[in-house]
């Protein structure tokens, strides 16, 4: 979600709990003076009455608002109620405020009934709840507006800078710079920002040179102990020592595959690669089948090849033959004799089904150091690096197995996809 | 054949210079960039193997003055980092060829041969061996006057072969040197195997013989005897 829409939601919700609360509030407030207005009128109304009373003791009533009549009650403190009763002008029931009490004028005891018609709740609260709707619905239109200029203003460097630095690239030796904010937080932001990039393009470098002095201090002892077995391999020896010495030789071979593969991971986790260009997949397929052919027919494996379309991207072209050449080297080594390969590339996407010797853990499949039990001389990273080129290049790779055969599916994601 | 070997590493440039001199080369070894500018001024070489990581800088720097010092010499590079920029610099500088640590004294035989082809015979060169001949710029092999018809990779196995004949040649070694860039594939011996039967398969046809002798678990040597 968006800062601009959190920021909203975060208003409206508050604005939500607030609005309700404050009408329950006004209308208890507004409620408390009505009453207590009305109330004083009603004691100023029997006042005047009793005055009125003193000198003129002819009784007049005027229906509902007035009602005097003598009584033979005690006299009694005024009780203010409120009641409902039939409004001749109205032609309704109403709801009135009256004040009743019996008075003593001159010793006539008189009953005096004053009433004011009066606003009932359920009105108080209807127009209470429409204005404040208004008023909400008014703050929120003038928030989302405003928000929308603050924000555009504040917070465009930010965005301008958020881009760049997903464009950033340690590999590129590029500095980055950013776009100047007034806002302090937003400088100081931009300060550890350019500060961190500094230091990771530092140990950038410091680990590539890493990477290439451990490959050369490696390679180099590597190369001197196969030279010197394949020269010793050379002469006349008894059968045990040759063997000894053939088992050495293999053994250091390994030791430098594996170096050269790890190698090669490294590179890939440190965004080592190198020069990306427009790569037709179809034809780098094509070119690596024709490489591997005699091997498929060696196993007599049913190669079937459907070309949908161009699958075209833009790849390192050393990583894309190193991508397809595990893949393909991948299926068939784990297949049997007489089995399937079926490879099919569409525009987006291309999918390569073989049968299978053995069925690996699915969770396994693209972990590193799992090695093929029938294939003891592979030293099984190829996964991993078909898995880690894919990551590289956004493209999705999907590897599915069931009893006979294992699919390797690959397919291009969208791109600028967030 | 004179051959200059600019190489730190003693123990790797004592094997190599061995090799080359039972083949009756003379090897001139350097151990620094300063020293391989001093042999080149008094020496005209054929092969300068020229490795990239040297105490005193990059091997890389020196391709320039043996350009300019050494009319016929070819350069081979030799680096541990198997990394595409250095391959091309140093192919840019004017290198003629470029090998990877760790490698094989039967790949680099065949390297330096064919180079040395390329720069005295302009690849015009007939390669003999017996009743065999091959016909490097025609990509042909006859037996005898007969063409054999073999496939790209046979006819590279057929030329490593007899440029490293009399010399056992591991199944490690024949793989990498048909598939150098196919790491997953140095460990498929079933593969060589289809290969080398189709080729031995395809002279015998001609009417040549089969000089490949097996050398059991190992590999094969190619040989008269």
């Amino acid at each position: 979600m968006k800062l601009i829409q959190k920021t909203n939601r975060s208003y409206l919700l508050i604005l939500l709990i607030v609005f309700p609360i404050a009408c329950v509030f006004f209308f208890f407030i507004l409620k408390y003076f009505v009453e207590d207005e009305t109330n004083e009128k009603l004691r100023a109304d029997e006042f005047r009455i009793i005055e009125r009373l003193k000198v003129d003791t002819s009784i007049v009533s005027i229906a509902p608002i007035i009602d005097v009549e003598l009584s033979l009650k005690d006299v009694t403190e005024p009780i203010i109620q409120n009641i409902y009763l039939y409004d001749p002008v109205e032609k309704e029931e109403e709801l009135f405020r009256e004040l009743s009490s019996v008075v003593d004028v001159n010793g006539i005891h008189y009953s005096i009934k004053v009433r004011h018609s009066t606003i009932e709740s359920k009105d108080f609260l209807s127009v209470i709840g429409l204005s404040f709707a208004f008023i909400l619905i008014l703050i929120l239109s003038l928030l989302y507006v405003i928000n929308r200029r603050v924000f555009n203003k504040l917070w465009g460097p930010f965005y301008k800078n958020l881009q760049l630095l997903q464009s950033f690239s340690i590999t590129t030796n590029e500095d980055l710079i950013l776009e100047e904010s007034e806002v302090t937080e937003f400088k100081e932001l931009n300060h550890c920002l350019v500060k961190l990039t500094n230091k990771l393009g530092n140990d950038y470098r410091l680990l590539k040179e890493f990477t290439e002095n451990a490959s050369h201090e490696l390679q180099t002892p590597l190369t001197i102990i196969l030279l010197n077995l394949d020269e010793t391999l050379q002469k006349p020896l008894d059968q045990e020592t040759y063997k000894k010495i053939y088992s050495c030789f293999v053994t250091a071979k390994r030791l430098s595959l594996l170096n050269e593969k790890l190698l090669l991971l490294t590179k890939l986790d440190n965004d080592q690669y190198g020069d990306v260009l427009e790569i037709n997949m179809n034809e780098s397929f094509q070119k690596q089948l024709e490489e591997l052919a005699p091997l498929i027919e060696e196993k007599r494996i049913q190669l079937k090849v459907d070309n949908f379309g161009e699958f075209r991207t833009k790849m390192d072209p050393i990583l894309t033959n190193i991508l397809i050449n595990n893949i393909l080297s991948n299926a068939i080594r784990h297949n049997h004799k007489e089995g399937i390969i079926h490879i099919s590339i569409s525009s987006s996407n291309f999918t390569i089904v073989n049968s299978s010797k053995e069925k690996l853990p699915d969770q396994q499949l693209f972990d590193r150091f799992i090695k093929g039990r029938n294939s003891p001389d592979s030293v099984g990273l190829g996964l991993s690096i078909i898995k880690k080129i894919c990551t590289i290049y956004n493209l999705k790779v999907l590897g599915t197995q069931n009893n006979e055969n294992v699919t390797f599916s690959i397919t291009a994601s969208e791109k600028h996809q967030n | 054949m004179k051959i200059l070997l600019v190489e730190d590493e003693n123990d790797l440039s004592a094997v190599v210079s061995d090799y080359f001199v039972q083949q009756d080369a003379i090897v001139i070894i350097s151990g620094t960039k300063f020293e391989a500018e001093d042999a080149l001024i008094t020496n005209q070489f054929d092969i300068v193997f020229l490795d990239i990581g040297l105490p005193d800088g990059s091997g890389l720097e020196l391709i320039p003055a043996i350009r300019g010092s050494q009319e016929n010499a070819g350069i081979l590079i030799v680096s541990a980092k198997n990394s595409l920029d250095d391959k091309v610099d140093g192919l840019d500088l004017g290198a003629d060829d470029y090998i990877t640590k760790p490698f094989h004294l039967a790949e680099l035989n065949s390297r330096v041969k064919a180079l040395m082809r390329r720069k005295q015979f302009k690849g015009k060169e007939i390669i003999q061996f017996q009743e065999l001949s091959i016909n490097i710029s025609e990509n042909q092999a006859y037996v005898h006057d007969q063409v054999v018809p073999l496939t790209k990779k046979e006819f590279s196995l057929l030329i490593y072969f007899i440029v490293n004949n009399n010399r056992v040649l591991t199944k490690e070694a024949i793989s990498e040197h048909l598939w150098k860039d196919n790491l997953d594939f140095a460990d498929n011996y079933n593969f060589i195997y289809t290969h080398i039967k189709n080729l031995r398969k395809k002279i015998l046809i001609a009417g040549g013989k089969d000089y490949l002798s097996t050398v059991h678990g190992i590999g094969y040597k190619y040989t008269i005897e």
